[in-house]
């Protein structure tokens, strides 16, 4: 029996594999696949039931199950066909091989290959601190997932160590829930995540964010009975001694960032980015091996949705293309570098003659910043902001002649 | 007369908007900081009715599916978030399809509680 080749393979199913599936269709591929690991498709937006998601793309708020159940629908309408339940071990060549309890190890080949296995969160690191190891001590996304899908509430008296947008979110669920938040404690001199979230989980319920300051020590030994607070240094974030305080609770959660899972990516040989720890893509939101495209959080972490389900379309659409043999890889690409203030800018190559949507996240928060874009040294763009922040994403779009004929593009903030 | 610092959170500017004006004769003295249109309305609207989404999740009868999450079908006064609360974790329901209305006219706001998950 011949071996059925799918035109695009999809490895996860959250809001990334699911646009990009949509994309694919959209762009007239033949048989396309998702694999995804758990029981159902929605990804991290199943746990998600706050507002905020798809107000740029649908101009409404929905919530993060309402919002992947329009793409979830929308896939199935379009002929989209799924594995659940299938864990993807590895990656080969225009194949993906994964297990599940029905079919065993199954490999699936396929013309063009999406990666969209999203990010996890990060705890190694964050949790430097010296102390024993306590029962109460939980990432903001497990506890996010056992209050809002299993019913567990995880402690009465909170400290949130990092203002990351899961965090904030979970200081507003635990008060509304009826737990006391103590504090949310960010050793940056900013907070980490979205302004909307800092307004509507901790201002509107008078949460106290300290900034500078992070945790230093745990108390308790079976279960948390306290943390140690102390202010950092803005310069070093190293704690000021006689500066700690005692801050009594039964629960500490972790919103310290989230790290793209690229484990499949860096065994199959895709160099990881340093900065964004996702794999290096043009606008196509294709990769350095060109049948392997990349879309979501696996790229990059991104704070909204919408940006997400933008640039997985597009990682789809132009998987469809490279199966029927176009896109193939350009002799050569534009070296696109981050500048002044500019952390890392996605994608990091372009293919010349071709639109491309720049995404960039700034170092240090500023206001009345100008924005520039230089082709080959030469402003392409400039532009005025009135703030940027870590926190928030920002967007440049360049057009094909802008990018034709150049081999650089650099983007700073000044 | 009472003056008020909001920060404007439909774009990502964050503006400042101070607004000074008096809440029961629902009249602005002054108003500045806004970037844009859409960030002076939100600010009024945010001096004189807060108002915000209310999502949780209501227990159900299924043991698979222990939750089910809720919303209200459009933002209510910010003043009644917590009496919302209490009042959704009285409730318990068995099958619901997302967008199904769980308590209509939800504690007289004219928003209904809807189901924003599904239990089958
Ligand atoms: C807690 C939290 C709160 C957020 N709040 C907001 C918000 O208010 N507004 C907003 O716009 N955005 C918000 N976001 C951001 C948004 O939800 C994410 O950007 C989006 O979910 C990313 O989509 P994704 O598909 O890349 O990743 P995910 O949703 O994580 O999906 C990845 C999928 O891949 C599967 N997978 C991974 N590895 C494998 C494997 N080896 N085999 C098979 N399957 C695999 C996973 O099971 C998962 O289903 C939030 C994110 C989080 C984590
Ligand atoms: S006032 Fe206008 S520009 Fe300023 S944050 Fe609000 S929407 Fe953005």
């Amino acid at each position: 029996m011949e071996e059925k080749i799918y035109d695009v393979v999809i490895v996860g199913g959250g809001p990334a594999g699911l646009a990009a599936a949509i994309g694919a269709k959209e762009a007239g591929a033949g048989d396309v696949i998702i694999i995804e690991r758990d029981s159902s498709l929605g990804g991290i937006l199943e746990q998600c039931i706050h507002p905020g998601f798809g107000l740029k793309y649908f101009g409404e708020e929905l919530t993060g199950p309402e919002y992947a159940r329009r793409f979830i629908q929308k896939a199935k309408e379009c002929g989209v066909e799924y594995k659940l339940g299938t864990m993807v071990l590895s990656i080969g060549e225009h194949s993906v091989t994964g297990i599940n309890p029905t079919d065993g190890v199954i490999t699936i080949r396929g013309r063009s290959i999406v990666l969209a296995m999203g990010c996890r969160e990060r705890t190694r690191g964050a949790l430097m601190t010296p102390g024993a190891r306590p029962a109460g001590i939980y990432t903001a996304g497990a506890a996010q997932r056992l209050i809002n899908r299993q019913n567990i509430m995880v402690g009465k008296r909170i400290v949130i160590l990092g203002s990351g947008d899961i965090g904030m979110i979970m200081a507003r669920r635990l008060t509304l829930e009826g737990a006391e938040v103590l504090a949310v404690v960010e050793i940056m001199n900013y907070t980490t995540g979205l302004i909307r979230n800092r307004v509507q989980c901790l201002e509107d319920f008078g949460i106290p964010l300290l900034l500078s300051h992070t945790v230093v020590e745990i108390k308790g030994n079976n279960r948390v009975e306290g943390v140690v607070v102390a202010e950092v240094d803005p310069a070093t974030r190293k704690p000021i001694p006689g500066t700690e305080k005692l801050y009594e609770c039964d629960t500490l959660l972790i919103s310290c960032g989230l790290i793209p899972e690229n484990e499949l990516t860096r065994e199959f040989g895709i160099k990881l980015h340093p900065v964004t720890g996702g794999p290096e893509v043009n606008q196509f939101m294709q990769t350095e091996v060109e049948y392997i495209f990349a879309c979501g959080n696996v790229v990059h972490v991104n704070d909204l949705v919408d940006n997400v389900t933008e640039e997985s379309l597009t990682a789809g659409r132009s998987a469809a293309r490279y199966a029927r043999g176009e896109l193939k890889k350009p002799e050569q690409e534009i070296r696109v570098t981050p500048g002044n203030n500019v952390r890392y800018v996605c994608p990091q190559r372009l293919y010349p003659g071709a639109p491309a949507t720049l995404f960039f996240r700034v170092t240090e928060p500023a206001k009345k910043v100008t924005l520039s874009v230089l082709a080959d040294s030469k402003p392409v763009i400039t532009k005025k902001l009135a703030t940027v922040n870590p926190g928030e994403m920002q967007r440049v779009d360049l057009s094909a002649e802008a990018l034709s004929g150049v081999s650089t593009v650099l983007v700073e903030v000044r | 007369m009472e003056t008020k610092k909001i920060i404007c959170i439909i774009c990502p500017q964050g503006c400042e908007v101070t607004v000074c004006g008096d809440k029961s004769s629902r009249t602005v003295e002054s108003i500045k900081g806004f970037g844009c249109k859409r960030g002076k309305t939100y600010a009024e609207n945010e001096f004189f009715a807060p108002v915000r989404i209310l999502t949780s999740s209501v227990k159900t009868i299924n043991k698979q599916v222990p939750l089910v999450a809720v919303r209200t079908s459009k933002p209510i006064p910010k003043e009644l978030l917590f009496a919302g609360m209490e009042e959704i974790k009285r409730l318990v329901v068995d099958k619901v399809n997302s967008g199904d209305v769980i308590v209509p006219n939800f504690l007289g706001t004219g928003a209904d509680l809807i189901a924003s998950g599904s239990v089958e």
